[in-house]
């Protein structure tokens, strides 16, 4: 019994198979292909695919997509639409063609403006070119050009009916296609390096590539091979690059040829020296108070040349008098190394430290230099940079109070306090005004309400308009921490201050809190 | 348009809030609405149902925002393909396109293909270009760095400048120097070679998306001779090694044959025998495509005796150098811009060039501190012509035609000088991950690209993907200057674009489309919102702006006419150097509020009355940020850093302007004497409000939804879905394809009280397919969908 189910089943499975087979036939979908298939040119000529459309329905548009590798063939090619919809220019179609070079394809669509029928003619349908698309060839080589996304709209309803199968063929040169490489990619002089022609090759069946002829472009003489690989060393250093040539000839004497430059130099240049305690934006005259606290730098080296370096870096500063030297606390460690084409960006960084750390400097103006130490560098004008920066004397610059320098109590209990006045610029205009911030610290919130005032500000010992009122309180616990206080003082050059550097200092008293004891001074002049 | 260099960035968004308070309200309405509808269902027909958007959600679609700075191109590519960015901020190369398309293994449809299914990809072509930046303060690609040099004292800026002068021997020398460069720049090999095709290649400094306001014809054919006898056939350049080297050897740059500087060129300033200095060549090491182009322009420099020290550096260091501290000759620069062809004002004229020639001797105060800071970057043209199409004609234009003499002069004039070297504006493609809805594929800026003039990144308001509350954006560079007033990068204004809103806005599928965004309505001579007064110089531009009345700041107050005329008065009244639009409101002459009851239903607005009758007056006014006046007027007297800013028209600055620029948005230290603090970041009306960042900007800054902005997703949603419908979408499928021509085709000829023409033929009245939305099916929408042809909505 089961024997003859099966076969049962196998021949109603044969009829079935056999039923449609003749029926796909008789009915065959529609499809779309190139022609002519496989086509043949060389770099620089053009050649024409017709997109053909077999079996189509009655249709009022069309869409494809043609892609391909755009090394090899011209973006975009050159496509027009052929008279397939349009009855040879009888009616009119709407042609557009949507460029998508990131993507390697043309997209392309057509959709007929006019109802044919009305003319008593039978919809677009059946076999016929829709398009033709007229390529340039680039280079030697070979690529697929597939037409894929093929859209047919329906004559009668507007909508897409078939999304057809997609067809490819291929594209090759008669020349050959030509590349070459090479071993260590970043070679040194004297270093044998491996080329290495064996990726060139034709196209065309049966050819072979007999030849490959080398030019190192260092003068040497040209070497002849029929083996892809050949060997070669550089003699020299050279700043700009070596011009290698490789040209192959094939079984039928078609040649190709292909250059590409081959660097060997050694160049590490100091590119950028930066102080980010500067106030002044003229690299040349960096300016900073004597009382930071440490100053951060920041180093950018590029490595130039065509090698992996390994090399040192030193920071230094130096007084310009007395050889005097800053302490510079270096985070990156020596030897450092940098990569073909690489900069340090932001990883070669220093620290400065100032008079908290017991670093203190005299007043005056000091150099700080980055240098390259390389042992290989082949330009060394590039190897060190400075810059220029001047300290301002103590006796200018507002300093870090500390706490036993001023005594604040409040019914009897201490705070501590620093005073200090912040100033962001040199120089001022002849009419403005200035802020000083006080920072001081609660240590012990007393459930008390402390108002600053300021009693008066100077300006060159003459009292100038002022302003500050600062109210804290009543404290809490959560006021335990730092606090700013500002003053602000106007001042204008026809108010009998003189053109000249000027000194700003701000004395402090609020309930329960007496500061008498000038805090802080800092120099600026008035812009002439 | 916006004023500066390597990129620029003047617009920003405008989105708004509701009060909490308000939130309620509105469910209890819609609430109501329900039942209404329920009854109103039940009554009419049984089997009706309408959808209520009862939890209508305001503000962006997902909660948070994480911005991660991966401090390099490549590694946000890497970053989007691993799946831990969702979408990234800068055009994807040639070679992650073929990877992510074609799978690691290069064979397409073998299964490794990360496109569609885990990356999608979109592209467009960019609202900004690539360009080398020539210093031309400087020998030997411009003068004034010299002790000979004469230096000109410019009072708007503080500042000196040399001005070219055409009897100046060095001046005619460095012009020939610079059109050397010009022949020698190498742009076929930068599009083959280095962008593998995805760019287009520029003739003139303006991209293609702006190309129709080019005389290319003009270009083309205009020709010339040097100063020393040298014919330049045309303004359009290409490579010729052998013209370069005849300008250069004409103008006394010969080469040095035997000596110490043998194969060197001389320096025409210096004895016989003495090769040109090092040119000074900064190369971004973080932007691979920009650092290949500068090198292969240096290597054909070299290749003809031109010394170069390439200085090979990331952003931050390149910014000092070439904008702060101007020392450099060459500078592989980019910008974006907005949809106005007169960006090209702050490219290019003069009074945009505010910083000192490095190394010039007259070093001492004033000459060396420009009083206006850094944020002049570029050269300028130092040619007074330019000035004459750049700020008479091209920003201060009045009309069309000024605009196009505007644009075709200035062009005209920088290629002839050689002021700047264009290079290429991207085909740009951007991505995300594959499962994200919703992204918008804006003209000109893409998925994500950093948005200029009128755009804002509309992705961030209306992406979502179910089950996820955080979309994680991948940044290529970090953000330098979190100020609404001062930020000019791009990656700032990634930012604040999205926290703080503007009064118009630009259709993201038609830039030729103002939006009304703060504004109720886009101000037109037919509503009466542009007219003219006769201002202090004679017939001016007045716009009136009637604004929204449910837009509220990031603190939960409303915002008014008070807020819009502060803004606009404190960007004018800053001025060059700190606010960075202000070129945009430079032509103010004073702001009107008025309020007709706005407590009781009425209109409010602000009234701009120019001094100028300008034909971009609109978008200066309507793309310029909207920031608090409260807060800002808050930190005026506030601390050290105040600026004590007296508003008016014009208002001004008790103390120093320079202090604006401190504020930032990240930073809420800010004390104000008494016991309240500024903090700006209760500053903006945007959909998305700003919470912190790392104290360095160097690696994060998160955000995260505004819930009460003024418009809902529903709202939003269908705006953006009807404005791509509205280019040539007809059946809504988010791409325009042959389907939609065709259905267009099938409606041709056909309006709604004539449904079909001729009776019986396949021309029927399809309402979808009237794009124009002027009840008729005609040949303008079909140019329409036509011209948006394979466009895809994101």
């Amino acid at each position: 019994m089961r024997g003859k189910n099966v076969i049962s089943a196998s021949l109603i499975l044969v009829l079935f198979i056999s039923f449609a087979m003749v029926n796909i036939g008789f009915s065959q979908g529609p499809t779309i292909r190139l022609s002519p298939e496989n086509p043949v040119a060389n770099p620089g000529e053009t050649f024409t695919l017709n997109v053909v459309v077999e079996n189509a329905p009655a249709i009022s548009g069309w869409e494809f997509k043609v892609g391909w590798d755009l090394t090899v063939l011209q973006f975009p090619p050159v496509i027009m639409e052929t008279g397939f919809l349009t009855y040879e220019g009888l009616f009119t179609s709407d042609f557009n063609v949507f460029e998508a070079m990131p993507y390697n394809y043309v997209q392309v669509g057509s959709v007929l403006l006019d109802d044919v029928t009305l003319y008593g003619l039978d919809p677009p349908s059946g076999n016929g070119t829709i398009a033709t698309i007229t390529f340039t060839v680039l280079v030697g080589g070979t690529c697929n050009i597939k037409i894929y996304d093929v859209k047919l709209i329906d004559y009668y309803s507007a909508n897409m009916i078939y999304y057809l199968s997609p067809f490819e063929t291929v594209f090759s040169t008669s020349k050959p296609f030509i590349d070459f490489t090479w071993t260590p990619k970043n070679p040194d002089i004297s270093e044998d390096v491996t080329f290495d022609g064996s990726a060139s090759k034709s196209f065309v069946e049966g050819r072979t590539i007999e030849s490959y002829l080398w030019d190192f472009g260092d003068g040497t003489d040209p070497v002849e091979e029929t083996d892809p690989i050949t060997h070669h060393s550089f003699a020299a250093y050279q700043s700009t690059a070596y011009i290698v040539t490789l040209t192959v000839t094939d079984s039928e004497e078609e040649t190709s040829s292909k250059v590409k430059p081959l660097r060997i130099w050694h160049d590490l240049g100091v590119v950028d020296l930066w102080n980010d305690e500067s106030a002044n934006l003229d690299k040349s005259s960096y300016v900073m108070r004597r009382d930071f606290d440490l100053s951060l730098i920041l180093i950018t080296i590029s490595n130039l040349g065509s090698l992996d370096e390994t090399f040192d870096v030193i920071l230094t500063v130096t007084n310009d008098e007395t050889g005097e030297e800053g302490v510079i606390i270096p985070l990156w460690d020596n030897p450092y190394e940098l990569g073909v084409g690489r900069s340090s960006d932001f990883d070669l960084m220093a620290l400065w430290l100032g008079p908290v750390y017991d670093c203190p400097l005299s007043a005056g103006y000091y150099t700080m230099t980055a240098e390259v130490i390389s042992s290989t560098d082949l330009v060394p004008e590039n190897n060190v940079m400075s810059i220029h920066i001047r300290l301002l004397g103590a006796d200018l610059v507002s300093k870090r109070i500390t706490n036993h320098a001023f005594s604040i109590s409040i019914h009897g209990d201490t705070l501590g306090l620093y005073g200090k006045v912040k100033n962001t610029q040199e120089y001022y205009e002849p009419t403005g005004g200035i802020t000083g911030l006080v920072h001081f610290e609660i240590e012990n919130p007393l459930g008390e309400t402390i108002v600053l005032e300021t009693n008066s500000q100077h300006l060159n010992n003459t009292e100038v308009s002022s302003q500050l009122s600062t109210t804290l309180g009543p404290l809490t616990s959560t006021d335990v921490g730092k606090y700013y206080a500002l003053a602000y003082a106007r001042y204008a050059a026809d108010g009998g201050l003189t053109l000249a550097e000027q000194d700003f200092y701000i004395d402090y008293s609020g309930a329960g809190l007496t500061i008498s004891e000038k805090q802080s001074t800092f120099s600026f002049r008035v812009r002439e | 348009m916006g004023k500066n260099f390597k990129f620029l960035q003047t617009s920003m968004n405008t989105l708004q809030k509701n009060e909490k308070g308000e939130e309620g309200k509105i469910l209890r309405l819609n609430s109501i609405a329900l039942l209404l509808l329920l009854l109103a269902s039940i009554l009419l027909s049984p089997f009706a149902f309408v959808p209520v958007q009862a939890d209508d959600v305001y503000g962006p679609k997902a909660d948070y925002l994480h911005i991660k700075n991966w401090a390099s191109d490549i590694d946000e590519f890497l970053a989007l393909e691993g799946g831990t960015a969702d979408i990234t901020d800068w055009p994807i190369y040639k070679e992650y396109i073929d990877k992510w398309v074609l799978g690691p293994d290069g064979i397409p449809n073998n299964g490794d293909e990360f496109v569609p299914d885990k990356i999608t990809l979109r592209d467009y072509s960019e609202f900004g270009y690539w360009f080398i930046e020539v210093y031309n303060q400087r020998w030997p690609t411009g003068v004034g760095d010299r002790e000979e040099d004469v230096l000109t004292y410019d009072e708007d800026t503080g500042t000196y400048k040399h001005y070219f002068d055409p009897t100046n021997q060095w001046d005619l020398k460095a012009w020939h120097f610079r059109l050397a460069l010009e022949y020698l720049m190498d742009r076929d090999y930068v599009k083959t070679d280095i962008l593998k095709g995805l760019g287009y290649m520029l003739e003139t400094e303006v991209p293609p998306v702006l190309g129709g306001w080019v005389d290319r014809a003009n270009l083309t054919n205009s020709w010339f001779i040097t100063p020393y006898g040298v014919k330049i056939p045309s303004l359009i350049y290409s490579k010729n090694v052998t013209k370069a080297q005849e300008l250069l050897d004409a103008a006394g740059f010969t080469m040095i044959t035997s000596g110490p500087n043998a194969g060197k060129r001389q320096d025409p300033r210096k004895a016989a025998g003495q090769a040109l200095d090092p040119l000074i060549f900064y190369l971004r090491s973080d932007d691979l495509n920009r650092k290949l182009a500068g090198e292969k322009l240096a290597d054909d420099l070299e290749a003809i005796g031109v010394p170069v020290n390439r200085r090979v550096a990331a952003k931050t260091t390149c910014f000092k150098a070439v904008m702060v501290d101007y020392d450099f000759n060459l500078y592989t620069a980019g910008v974006g811009i907005g949809q106005d062809p007169d960006y090209l004002y702050g490219a290019i004229d003069s009074s945009q060039y505010w910083g000192m020639p490095f190394n010039s001797p007259k070093k001492n105060p004033p000459y060396n501190y420009p009083n206006i800071g850094w944020s002049v970057n570029t050269a300028g043209s130092a040619y007074h012509d330019v000035d004459h199409y750049t700020m008479d004609l091209l920003y201060l234009g009045a009309t069309k035609e000024d605009i196009v003499t505007g644009v075709h002069g200035a062009t005209y004039l920088e290629n002839k000088y050689a002021i700047h070297i264009p290079l290429w504006s991207y085909a740009s493609v951007q991505g995300y991950r594959t499962g994200w809805n919703d992204v918008v594929n804006q003209f000109g800026y893409g998925v994500s690209a950093p948005v200029v003039g009128g755009a804002i990144p509309w992705s961030f308001i209306t992406m979502s993907q179910e089950g996820r509350d955080t979309i994680n954006w991948a940044f290529k560079s970090k953000a330098e200057d979190l100020s609404v007033i001062s930020a000019e990068w791009v990656w700032d204004w990634n930012i604040l674009t999205l926290v703080y809103e503007m009064l118009l806005v630009t259709n993201p599928y038609n830039p030729a489309e103002d939006w009304p965004w703060l504004a109720e309505t886009v101000p037109t001579v037919a509503n009466g919102g542009v007219g003219t007064w006769i201002g202090p110089d004679g017939e001016a531009t007045t716009l009136n702006f009637t604004l929204r009345q449910d837009a509220y700041w990031h603190d939960g107050t409303q915002l008014t006419p008070d807020d819009v005329a502060f803004s606009i008065r404190f960007t004018r009244d800053c001025g060059p150097g700190i606010a960075w639009n202000y070129p945009m409101g430079m032509n103010i002459d004073h702001v009107e509020k008025w309020n007709y009851t706005a407590a009781v239903g009425g209109d409010w607005g602000v009234k701009v009355y120019f001094n100028i009758k300008s034909f971009f007056a609109l978008h200066r006014v309507g793309w310029m940020p909207i920031f608090k006046k409260d807060i800002w007027m808050a930190a005026s007297p506030a601390t050290a850093e105040g600026f004590l800013y007296v508003e008016g028209d014009p208002g001004h600055f008790d103390g120093p302007a320079e202090n604006v620029r401190s504020f930032l948005l990240y930073q809420d230290n800010w004390y104000k004497p008494g016991d309240g603090k500024v903090d700006l970041r209760e500053d903006g009306s945007g959909p998305w409000k700003f919470v912190e960042c790392d104290s360095t900007l160097d690696l994060y800054y998160d955000l995260e939804a505004n819930r009460n902005w003024w418009m809902s997703q529903t709202e939003l949603s269908d705006k953006i879905s009807e404005a791509f419908h509205a280019m040539g979408d007809v059946n809504r499928d988010r791409q325009v394809s042959t389907e939609d021509l065709s259905a267009i085709a099938h409606a041709l000829l056909t309006t709604p009280s004539s449904p079909h023409t001729p009776p019986g033929g396949w021309w029927v009245w399809n309402s979808d397919a009237d794009l124009d939305k002027s009840n008729d099916v005609s040949g303008d929408d079909l140019a329409r969908a036509g011209k948006s042809y394979g466009m895809n909505a994101g």
